[in-house]
């Protein structure tokens, strides 16, 4: 009976030293590096592309947001039933031809303008001025010959 | 009876010599808009005069120390075209702009907006080919004399 304690003892130190001899760090298989974490993980701040930001709401354009809207709004009119009241001049084609058989032919063509004669009376636009707004639908064509 | 007969001699003598002009003390606002148009100035006959405005002033301009001027054209897909071709042909296209002795002494705003669209200005032999825009051009001479017919 004694010689069995022993032989069991004989085992039970065997299979301690097999796992002590386990606990041995494991060599990497070949061709790969092993890397050893002896400290908290840090990530490196690199140089990265700026984060993408949303631009504005219109493309920039050279006119002011609010001259663009009153022009919007001239169209709109221009356009829209009320068009035709008279408060917004509308032409499907403005085309003035002009042929006369004298020595010289001058031929002015006007929109949303104001012409002075170089031999003509002035003419002062004051506060009362009303605006001069032209939505164009056609062509504007002026030929003289 | 007299003195009134002078009085108005003198406001007649004073208004035929004066300087012709387009004076702006208040808020001028000259706008145009177009879509899919074609501005078309052309001076094709022997000593012909073209002159086409568009939002423009033309004379002797003066925007006084109060006054606000806007000249301003938006187009789009459109063509803006000054020819001129013929023996002295003069052709003159003005697009928000100001022609003749200018004066700005106030506020004044020019431009002109022209998307997808083209600007062609085309003067032939012995021609001349002014095209302005949202521009000030001081030249007196190009403001044509009432005089001539076809206006």
């Amino acid at each position: 009976m004694k010689r069995y304690l022993i032989q069991a003892r004989k085992l039970g130190v065997a299979m301690a030293m097999v796992h002590l001899l386990s606990l041995q760090l494991a060599h990497g298989a070949p061709g790969e590096d092993t890397i050893e974490l002896k400290g908290p993980v840090k990530y490196l701040s690199m140089p990265t592309a700026p984060p993408q930001r949303s631009g504005s709401m219109d493309a920039p354009t050279d006119l002011p947001a609010w001259m663009r809207a009153r022009m919007t709004r001239y169209v709109a009119k221009a356009y829209g039933i009320t068009g035709e009241d008279g408060t917004i001049y509308t032409d499907s084609d403005v085309v003035t031809t002009v042929q006369t058989d004298g020595f010289q032919k001058t031929c002015v063509q006007e929109v949303g303008s104001n012409t002075q004669a170089a031999d003509a009376l002035g003419t002062r636009y004051g506060p009362d001025t009303r605006e001069q707004v032209v939505v164009l639908r056609g062509d504007l064509v002026n030929v003289c010959r | 009876m007299k003195k009134l007969a002078i009085i108005a001699f003198a406001a007649f003598a004073t208004s035929a010599f004066a300087d012709p002009e387009i004076v702006i003390d208040g808020v001028s606002f000259q706008s145009v808009a177009a879509v899919s148009s074609i501005f078309h100035n052309e001076a094709s006959g022997d000593d012909a005069y073209a002159q086409q405005n568009v939002s423009s002033n033309s004379g002797n301009v003066t925007v006084s120390g109060g006054g606000t001027s806007y000249q301003q054209t938006s187009a789009s897909g459109s063509v803006v075209a000054n020819l001129a071709y013929g023996d002295d042909a003069y052709a003159s296209q003005n697009v928000s702009s100001n022609i003749g002795d200018v004066t700005i002494n106030g506020y004044s705003w020019q431009a002109t907006a022209l998307y997808g669209s083209g600007v062609y200005n085309i003067a032939g032999e012995d021609t001349q080919a002014v095209q302005n825009i949202a521009s000030n051009n001081g030249c007196v001479a190009c403001v044509p004399k009432s005089s001539h017919g076809g206006h």
